[in-house]
């Protein structure tokens, strides 16, 4: 074997890793690193997601807590008439969100690996 | 010793082309923005060099049109052609008028289960706000004398709108949405923007291009007996719109039964057809289209619904009935994956 086939073993080794590598992240890693909390429609705080974390929003004479924990996040509390936010539960995929409307509160998970989905039509 | 210098340019050219090209590929910048409008949550993202530009537009544009359909901004369209029920032509915005126009249109198509002079109806039962109650039999018969779309008056050539009978109003949450998504796929083209996702309040979502990948684009479709974001089922497809209604969108419960925001005209009560959601899917039609016949379908249920769609180039639907059954018609082979094995596929029924 002559250096230059080493050499190029070597390399194509070496990029056949980084590629499985690459490959077996977007196949399984579909958790979001980051939690953005918007309010009115603007973004509020962007929080990572391994971090537990309880935060309080007040908007104007509305009361949300959202609660990161183990790697999920959730709204904990909201005054809300309907509770659809916190009946929503945990989450923790990119893509997903809690949404209090009355309120005008959301928290999105981002950041990670797409889930086999886009979006959800409802 | 050449020849290795060689050899070693040669593997580097050979693996940092294509890497130096996915570079390029992944440059594609994505803008999102989410914000309050409508009555609903708006979620518009985009790609691309003019992405930033074209969403801010797009954001514009629906703050416009709220402000002129909505029948709670004060001073809309909408309002001025309620208040004046029984009086007057009212002048309104040609865009107003174009919505109205289409509404009405579908009004004939679905012989009046599509009605936007639904709304006395709409306002007693008060589904989606905090005094949502069932209203007596008699409060009932009493919203239904108002409704009847044949009654709105057209003047096109002036952009004036008149409802022929004090009493009257007319809503187009049916249909505004729609209009507003159309609205932003012109902002999308006007811009140069190759790649977007238009969430309009959940229910609208409409797939401008492909994936910035070239790939399609994958919705779920909510399960109608789940959590909000669950999905039985996953569309794909690019250039495509998706538009969903169901009894689980807007709804309260009072004595135990669910009473859901889509309203049959012709009863005065939540529509009944046999349905849990029915779901439009679309390459070839409007937006504003597709909100109207999510709707009409509802209200029409399987077969009837089915009838209708089929009868539609281009069209497809998806309708869900509360023992897990899904019929799809036949334009969705291929395009609709099953992944809740709860739930069984009829296709081409």
């Amino acid at each position: 074997m002559k250096i230059g086939d080493k050499i190029l073993i070597g390399v194509l080794l070496v990029v056949s890793l980084i590629s499985g590598y690459f490959t077996y992240y977007k196949a399984f890693n579909k958790t979001g690193t980051n939690v953005v909390i918007e309010v009115n429609g603007s973004k509020y705080q962007e929080l990572p997601l391994n971090v537990d974390k309880t935060v309080t929003i007040h908007n104007g004479k509305h009361i949300n807590v959202v609660e990161i924990k183990d790697g999920k996040v959730r709204m904990k509390e909201s005054d809300c008439p309907d509770q659809i936010c916190v009946n929503t539960g945990w989450i923790e995929k990119e893509g997903q969100q809690i949404v209090c409307l009355p309120n005008r509160v959301v928290v999105r998970v981002t950041g990670g690996k797409k889930g086999e989905v886009d979006d959800v039509v409802y | 010793m050449k020849q290795i210098v060689k050899k070693v340019i040669a593997i580097l050219m050979v693996v940092f082309i294509p890497l130096s090209l996915i570079a390029c590929g992944n440059n594609n910048q994505q803008y999102t923005r989410t914000d309050f409008m409508m009555d609903t949550v708006i979620q518009v993202t985009a790609y691309g060099r003019n992405a930033k530009k074209a969403v801010d537009e797009s954001m514009e544009k629906l703050k416009e049109i709220d402000n002129l359909m909505s029948s709670q901004e004060s001073g809309s369209d909408i309002q001025k052609i309620n208040e004046n029920a029984g009086k007057k032509y009212v002048k309104v915005n040609p865009e107003t008028v174009y919505v109205i126009k289409t509404a009405l249109k579908y009004g004939e198509i679905s012989g009046g289960n599509f009605d936007i002079t639904i709304a006395p109806l709409i306002n007693l039962w008060g589904i989606g706000t905090d005094h949502a109650h069932v209203p007596t039999e008699s409060q009932i018969k009493d919203a239904m004398k108002y409704i009847n779309y044949k009654d709105v008056l057209l003047d096109e050539k002036n952009d004036e709108v008149k409802l022929s009978r004090k009493g009257m109003s007319i809503d187009l949450g049916g249909i505004a949405k729609g209009y507003a998504a159309d609205e932003i796929e012109n902002i999308m083209k006007e811009n140069g923007v190759k790649h977007a996702l238009i969430n309009l309040g959940g229910s609208s979502v409409y797939l401008y291009g492909s994936k910035p990948d070239g790939s399609n684009w994958n919705i779920g479709i909510q399960n109608p007996f789940g959590d909000k974001g669950k999905y039985f089922a996953i569309v794909s497809g690019k250039d495509m719109l998706i538009d969903t209604s169901g009894n689980y969108e807007r709804y309260f419960i009072q004595n135990g039964k669910r009473y859901h925001h889509i309203l049959n005209p012709f009863t005065g009560y939540p529509a009944e057809s046999g349905v849990v959601s029915t779901t439009i899917v679309s390459t070839n039609i409007k937006s504003i289209d597709a909100d109207a016949l999510s709707t009409i379908t509802f209200i029409l249920g399987v077969d009837k619904g089915m009838k209708l769609i089929e009868s539609m180039p281009g069209v497809d639907a998806i309708f869900v009935t509360p023992d897990y059954k899904v019929y799809a018609t036949s334009g969705l082979k291929g395009k609709l994956k099953i992944t809740d094995s709860r739930f069984k596929l009829y296709e081409n029924r």
